[in-house]
């Protein structure tokens, strides 16, 4: 009689605990998609309004609220990240916390990937373009190492500028959304929505693939969508083996920085010189296939570490290693 | 490491007020004079204007910041503190990996100051003032001459790497005005020499030729000037690990 009662206030407990639970992971699962739905109203916001501003002083137009409007523009991902993460009380520790040690390969790879996405992309344009691929040393070798070395020393300067998208994307939206949708929702919704905060430069400077290409902007917009997919699932990754968000900052301004001088390095002077938007769409879809192929294998390996944390697929074995190692 | 950071933070919450309160002030001052002036010179001085302005108060932040810098070695030198914290799980890498992260953050604070300032002074002169590369520049000068002082400071006390600051300050000014003096200088100063190349970079780092130029530059001079954020990168780098090793033994030469 005692024992039965105890058993059926146990279960009881037991049901309530899991009443309990599959609450609380509602109204978590709830939160998290309000907290997204704010920061984007936000990011959005500030991208859509100020973002046209910029490209008039690409113009040459010269006014005082540039500074201003470039910030609150750029900036966007950053600004929307810390004012959701103070309205709904998720707190800043560790937001821009390095965690070098253990996480070496992270760091080596989020230099060596961008620079290897760089070769790709010229050994692409190339085949697409037909134009010659050459390694131009006309100056000397020092030349072709200063003219990168310039670019790499500017890459400190693009960092700061990254951490503006890093710091929104990466760190928050990302994460929500692996929470809400599971890692392959992440990669594939949160390129999408990065791609599209993109519109505001396809639309006015014609960012990466020019203005004149049949159906402009949607399908730049939708190649930006594309590439934002590629390169954040390769970022996500480097993200997830560092812990951190500087090694995708890292990577991210290299990108930025670095490539551009590699293509000036490798890729022939008609290519170059070539500043037309024909040419400047070929170039962008040669990026665009780039991005895909650096996002498609760190999407696998992030897949296949995902499972082996949850126990899903085989422990690699380097881990097996270990475990005999230990054995002995 | 970040209890760490804030321990230091907590011992020098008054200097740290001090110090940037002091920088805000100066920066609203700054820009009171830049609109009194500013109504009553022509509109062709008033880049020159905006630009004395901007980079008068990125030297005076600097020179603030580097003083709180320097006190993060005197924050807390205990020879108690230091057996204390050797002994922690953190251990001494995350005692010595705080001084050397929150030196980088207060100079990272500042260059957001100057940028602030500059948006500031964009804004009342109405025309693009950006000076970021220039601050960029700052910061990785504070952080190679911290790379040092923390490193002497740590091994053999706050007040004996203040000592090696002074004297490498003195070395290198003497050095620096020996070469200016004797040398030769034409690599630098000539017309088309590394001064003239690094002002157009400065100037058009954003435009669209910059590609086509880099590519005419000879790079000799260039290469090896251009390696020297990433050296100070490694230095600063160095110095921490070495810094780690020595901190033990420094804590020996403690006066408390």
């Amino acid at each position: 009689m005692r024992s039965n009662t105890g058993t059926e206030s146990m279960e009881g407990i037991l049901s309530a605990t899991y009443d309990n639970a599959g609450a609380d992971t509602l109204r978590s699962k709830k939160r998290d998609l309000l907290s997204v739905a704010v920061y984007l109203v936000i990011c959005f916001t500030l991208m859509f309004v100020f973002g046209p501003f910029i490209y008039v002083a690409e113009q040459g137009v010269d006014y005082g609220a540039y500074q201003l409007v470039y910030v609150l523009a750029a900036f966007s991902p950053c600004i929307a990240c810390l004012v959701t993460r103070l309205l709904f009380r998720e707190g800043f520790k560790g937001l821009l916390y390095p965690r070098f040690t253990g996480n070496f390969k992270a760091y080596v790879l989020a230099v060596v990937l961008p620079l290897a996405f760089g070769i790709l992309n010229c050994i692409l344009i190339t085949v697409f373009t037909g134009a010659g691929f050459t390694f131009k040393l006309e100056g000397g070798i020092f030349t072709a190492l200063g003219n990168n070395m310039i670019m790499s020393v500017y890459a400190y300067y693009v960092m700061i500028v990254i951490i503006g998208e890093e710091l929104g994307w990466r760190a928050f939206l990302y994460d929500k959304l692996e929470k809400l949708f599971g890692l392959n929702g992440s990669v594939v919704i949160g390129g999408i929505i990065w791609g599209l905060w993109h519109i505001p430069p396809i639309v006015h400077m014609g960012l990466n693939f020019g203005k004149d290409y049949p159906g402009f902007p949607y399908v730049g917009i939708a190649l930006m969508c594309v590439m934002c997919i590629g390169f954040g699932a390769a970022l996500q990754l480097l993200r997830k083996m560092s812990d951190s968000v500087i090694a995708p900052i890292i990577a991210h301004a290299i990108i930025d920085s670095v490539c551009n001088t590699l293509a000036t390095m490798f890729l022939s002077e008609e290519i170059v010189q070539d500043t037309t938007d024909a040419n400047r769409f070929i170039v962008g879809v040669c990026c665009t296939v780039s991005a895909l192929i650096m996002g498609i294998p760190a999407w696998i390996v992030m897949y296949k570490r995902e499972g082996r944390s949850l126990g899903l697929l085989k422990p690699a074995r380097e881990d097996e290693g270990g475990v005999r190692a230990g054995m002995t | 490491m970040s209890g760490f950071i804030l321990t230091d933070l907590y011992i020098m919450r008054k200097r740290l007020m001090m110090n940037f309160g002091f920088c805000l002030v100066m920066m609203v001052l700054m820009e009171i004079g830049a609109l009194l002036v500013k109504n009553n010179l022509p509109e062709e001085e008033w880049p020159v204007i905006a630009m004395t302005a901007a980079i008068m108060v990125a030297m005076c932040f600097f020179m603030i910041v580097y003083t709180i810098d320097c006190e993060i070695l005197f924050a807390d030198e205990r020879r108690k503190w230091n057996a204390y914290s050797a002994a922690s799980e953190a251990g001494v890498k995350a005692v010595v990996g705080a001084k050397y992260t929150l030196c980088f953050i207060i100079s990272f604070s500042v260059y957001l100051l100057c940028r602030l300032n500059d948006i500031i002074l964009s804004l009342i002169f109405d025309r693009t003032v950006q000076l970021s590369v220039l601050y960029l520049g700052l910061v990785f000068a504070v952080s190679a001459i911290m790379a040092f002082q923390l490193f002497f400071g740590i091994r053999f006390g706050a007040r004996y790497g203040t000592n090696v600051r002074i004297a490498l300050f003195v070395a290198l000014f003497v050095l620096g005005s020996m070469y200016a003096l004797f040398g030769n200088l034409d690599w630098l100063m000539a017309e088309g020499g590394v001064k003239d190349k690094m002002r157009y970079i400065l100037e058009h780092m954003d435009d669209a030729g910059m590609q086509e130029y880099l590519a005419k530059l000879s790079g000799g001079a260039m290469a090896l000037l251009c390696l020297i954020p990433h050296a100070i990168v490694g230095i600063y780098w160095g110095s921490y690990r070495f810094s780690c090793k020595v901190y033990t033994k420094g804590a020996e030469n403690y006066e408390k």
